[in-house]
C-alpha cells in the first residue's frame, strides 16, 4: 500500500481524510479519488472507527452520540440482542416486521443478484464539488486585519457568524458575543478584548465600531507596529479616526470615536448608544460624532484614570461643548484588561506522598457490592509485587486498596476522591486521568455521570496505564470522582475465593477562572 | 432453522458484533445508520444462513453483507458520487481480515497493537486524541480547551493518526503485538 505522492494529491487527499472524519458526519464525500486515494481513506477510516472503540466505547457501557454533533448528550442505543429472540423478535415488532422484511428484502435482492452501485457521471461530479468549494474559499477581495488570539467560554448571539481561535479577521466582520470573552490582535499591534454580550465590527486595520457592550483595548506603539500599519491601505470608507497622524488604533461607537496613540483603555457602550471610555495608561482623544441639539461638543482629551460619558440624551439646559472628565479613584472593574489563563485544578494521584501503609487523606473506599452497609473509610497504601505491578512511586502515585491483604473475588468497590472548583467557568475544565487496576475498572463516575472506561485487561501483570478524561459534568463547589474497580472475576466464580484488590491513579485538570 | 443453526449463529454474531460495528462505523458516519445497517446485516444474515460455507470464515462474509447494506444505504440517500466506492469497502476488509488474523479470542484481544501503538504516540500528540475519541470533542471544542487554533488541532490529529496508521500497518506486516 502506497500513499500518494504529488503534493496536490496529497493534499487532495488529506482534505478529504480531514473532512470526513472531523467535519460534517452525515454527508458522504462526493470525490474524485482514485482507488489508490479510496483505499488510503479506508486506512484512515478504520482506524478512526477502532480509535472510537478503542477509547470511548465498550460493549458494557452505552453508547455514545455521534463524535460530530457538538450539542448531541451522550445516548443510550440499546444493542440489538441477536437470537434467541430472532425469530421471537420480529413477532413482537408485528405490523413493523412487513416493513422491516420489505427492506430485507430490498437489500437481499441487492446482495444476492449481485448489483452493484454505479458511480455518477462527471458532470453530476463538476457539480457537486463545485458547492464545497464555494462555501470554503475565502472571498479575494477580502483584507485581513488581525487574528482571532483568544477565546474563552464563548457563546454566539448568531451561531452562523461564530469565530474560531487563529482565525483571521476581515474588515467587515462582525463579532457578536452573547457571552464570553474574545481577544483579536490587530496586524497593527492592538489588542481587542471583547467581552459578551457586545457586538464589534473589525472595520480597518487600525479600527473597530463597538455597537454594544464592552472591551477593552492594549496598543503597544512601536516601530514594527508602525511599520506594519503603514505597508497597508486603510480603506477608503474607514470610519473617522483621530487627526493625529501617529494615531495607532481607534474604536468607534454610536456616540464616540475613541483615539489612542499607544495606551490601554476600555470602552463601555449601551444600548442606548452611550459610551464610557476608561483609561488605565497613556493618554487617548475622545471626539463626539453627534452634534447634540445644534452644540458640537469639542474633543477630550483623556489621561490615566479619567473617564468620560458621551450621550445624546442630554437635557437641553446641559447642553454645552464642553465635556466633563471624571477623575476615577479606583479602575473601573468591569474591564476585562487580559485574557485569562487556564489554571490547574488541585487534584491528588493516589498514595503520592506516602508510606505504603499509610491511610491516604484523599481517597476514599466508599462502598463496596458485597456489603450494603459497608462504611467509608480511607484508603491505604499497599505494597505491591513488582512480577505483576508497576512499582509504587512515592513521587508519583501508588497502589491503594481497602486493606493491607485478600479480598473476596467478585465483589465491586468504589474508590472517590474530591475536588472542589470556586469562582471557575465549568465549561473550560478538562479532568485528565490514568489508572492501573487489580482486576478491572468496571466504572468511572465524575459527580455521578458515567465516563467512557478504555477497553483494559483484568489479567496481571498491571503495568499499563489506561486513560480517562472528562469534559463536562463538573460542579461549582465539591466534585466528586467515584472509580468502581471489580476483584477476581477472570475465571468463573467460586465460593470464598480471595484475592488483592487495588488500584493506582493519577489526575491533572485544569480550568479558566472567572472573570467576573 | 433447527435450534443447533441458531445458537452458532448467535456465538457467530457475539464473536463478530464489534468488529462488525467497527466495519460500519468505518464507512458511515450517522451513528444511527450505524446501528440501522447492524441490524440490517444481522437479519439478512440470519435469513441467509444456510448459504453461508462453513468452511470459510464468518467474518468476510458478514462484511460482505454489510458492505452491500452500506452501498445500498448510500444508494438510497444520495445520487452523488462519494468516497464510500468498492475500493473502500474491500480496504475496510482486507485491513479487517488482518485484524483477525492477530492472535487473541476477541477481537478486542486482536487489535491489542492499536493500545500499543497509541501507548507510543507523544503526548502533545496523545492529548488531543483523548480529546477528539474519548471525550468527543468536536475540532472546535477541542481548541477552545487546549487554547491552540483549529489549524492547530487538525494538524495534530492529522499527525496523531498518521503515526498511530503507521504503527498499526508495521505491526501487522510483522505479525502483531508483542507479548
Amino acid at each position: 500500500m502506497t500513499a500518494p505522492n504529488q503534493p496536490n494529491d496529497r493534499h487532495k487527499l488529506e482534505a478529504a481524510i480531514s473532512r470526513w472524519l472531523d467535519n460534517d458526519a452525515s454527508e458522504p464525500i462526493e470525490s474524485d479519488l482514485t482507488a489508490e486515494e479510496s483505499r488510503h481513506l479506508a486506512d484512515f477510516a478504520i482506524l478512526d472507527a477502532l480509535l472510537l472503540h478503542v477509547l470511548s466505547e465498550s460493549s458494557a457501557r452505552p453508547k455514545k452520540a455521534p463524535l460530530h454533533s457538538d450539542d448531541a448528550a451522550p445516548v443510550d442505543i440499546p444493542l440489538f440482542e441477536v437470537s434467541p429472540c430472532l425469530p421471537q423478535r420480529s413477532e413482537l415488532l408485528g405490523g413493523l416486521f412487513l416493513s422491516y422484511a420489505a427492506a430485507i428484502l430490498l437489500v437481499g435482492i441487492g446482495l444476492w443478484i449481485g448489483s452493484r452501485y454505479s458511480t455518477s457521471t462527471p458532470s453530476e461530479n463538476a457539480s457537486q464539488r463545485a458547492t464545497p468549494l464555494a462555501t470554503q474559499s475565502a472571498d479575494p477581495r477580502m483584507q485581513f486585519v488581525g487574528r482571532v488570539t483568544g477565546m474563552v467560554a464563548c457563546q454566539w448571539a448568531d451561531a452562523a457568524n461564530s469565530a474560531s481561535l487563529g482565525q483571521s479577521v476581515s474588515i467587515g466582520r462582525r463579532y457578536a458575543l452573547k457571552s464570553g470573552l474574545m481577544e483579536i490582535t490587530y496586524d497593527s499591534g492592538a489588542k481587542v478584548v471583547l467581552q459578551g454580550p457586545c457586538s464589534f465590527e473589525a472595520e480597518s486595520l487600525r479600527s473597530g465600531f463597538l455597537a454594544v457592550g464592552r472591551l477593552t483595548a492594549r496598543v503597544s506603539y512601536s516601530e514594527k507596529a508602525a511599520s506594519i500599519a503603514s505597508t497597508h491601505a486603510i480603506v477608503a470608507d474607514s470610519p473617522p479616526t483621530s487627526p493625529q497622524d501617529k494615531a495607532v488604533f481607534a474604536i468607534r461607537t454610536p456616540t464616540s470615536v475613541v483615539t489612542d496613540m499607544g495606551t490601554e483603555f476600555g470602552v463601555d457602550v449601551e444600548e442606548s448608544g452611550a459610551s464610557r471610555t476608561y483609561v488605565y495608561h497613556g493618554r487617548v482623544e475622545v471626539a463626539p460624532v453627534h452634534n447634540v441639539k445644534g452644540v458640537q461638543r469639542r474633543p477630550v482629551l483623556l489621561s490615566a484614570n479619567e473617564s468620560v460619558q458621551i450621550t445624546s440624551d442630554i437635557a437641553t439646559s446641559e447642553v454645552t461643548d464642553e465635556i466633563k472628565v471624571t477623575r476615577e479613584l479606583q479602575p473601573p472593574i468591569q474591564f476585562v484588561r487580559q485574557m485569562p489563563k487556564r489554571e490547574p485544578i488541585r487534584l491528588f494521584n493516589t498514595g503520592i506522598g506516602l508510606h505504603e501503609g499509610d491511610h491516604d487523606p484523599h481517597w476514599q473506599v466508599v462502598a463496596r457490592s458485597d456489603d450494603s452497609h459497608f462504611r467509608p473509610q480511607a484508603a491505604v497504601v499497599v505494597p505491591v509485587s513488582a512480577e505483576y505491578f508497576s512499582p509504587n512511586d512515592r513521587a508519583r502515585s501508588q497502589w491503594i486498596s481497602l486493606i493491607r491483604g485478600y479480598l473476596p473475588d467478585d465483589v465491586t468497590y468504589t474508590l472517590r476522591t474530591t475536588f472542589h472548583l470556586e469562582h471557575s467557568l465549568l465549561n473550560t475544565a478538562v479532568l485528565q486521568g490514568k489508572f492501573m487496576a487489580d482486576n478491572q475498572v468496571a466504572a468511572i463516575r465524575l459527580n455521578g455521570r458515567k465516563l467512557a472506561v478504555p477497553y483494559h485487561l483484568a489479567s496481571a501483570p498491571f503495568r499499563t496505564f489506561y486513560r480517562f478524561i472528562a469534559t463536562d459534568g463538573f460542579v461549582a463547589g465539591t466534585n466528586t470522582l467515584e472509580i468502581d474497580v471489580f476483584n477476581g472475576g477472570a475465571p468463573p466464580a467460586i465460593s470464598d475465593r480471595r484475592s488483592p484488590m487495588s488500584c493506582r491513579v493519577e489526575l491533572e485538570g485544569y480550568v479558566v477562572p472567572d472573570w467576573k | 432453522m433447527d435450534t443447533n443453526s441458531r445458537h452458532l449463529f448467535e456465538i457467530l454474531i457475539d464473536e463478530h458484533a464489534t468488529m462488525l460495528r467497527v466495519y460500519i462505523r468505518a464507512a458511515v458516519r450517522d451513528w444511527a445508520a450505524v446501528e440501522d445497517l447492524f441490524q440490517d446485516t444481522v437479519l439478512v444474515a440470519w435469513q441467509n444462513l444456510s448459504r453461508f460455507d462453513k468452511g470459510r470464515p464468518f467474518g468476510p462474509w458478514l462484511r460482505g453483507i454489510a458492505g452491500k447494506a452500506i452501498l445500498a444505504y448510500y444508494r438510497r440517500r444520495a445520487k452523488s458520487v462519494f468516497f464510500c466506492t468498492d475500493a473502500m469497502l474491500d480496504q475496510l476488509n482486507k485491513q479487517l481480515s488482518a485484524f483477525e488474523e492477530q492472535p487473541g479470542d476477541t477481537f478486542d484481544e486482536k487489535i491489542a497493537i492499536l493500545q500499543e501503538c497509541l501507548k507510543s504516540l507523544p503526548e502533545i500528540l496523545r492529548e488531543v486524541v483523548d480529546h477528539r475519541y474519548t471525550a468527543t470533542l468536536s475540532r472546535q471544542q477541542i481548541a477552545e480547551r487546549l487554547n491552540i487554533t483549529d489549524h492547530g488541532v487538525k494538524k495534530r490529529l492529522q499527525r496523531a493518526r498518521g503515526l498511530l496508521l503507521d504503527c498499526v500497518l508495521k505491526k501487522l506486516a510483522a505479525g502483531g503485538a508483542e507479548k
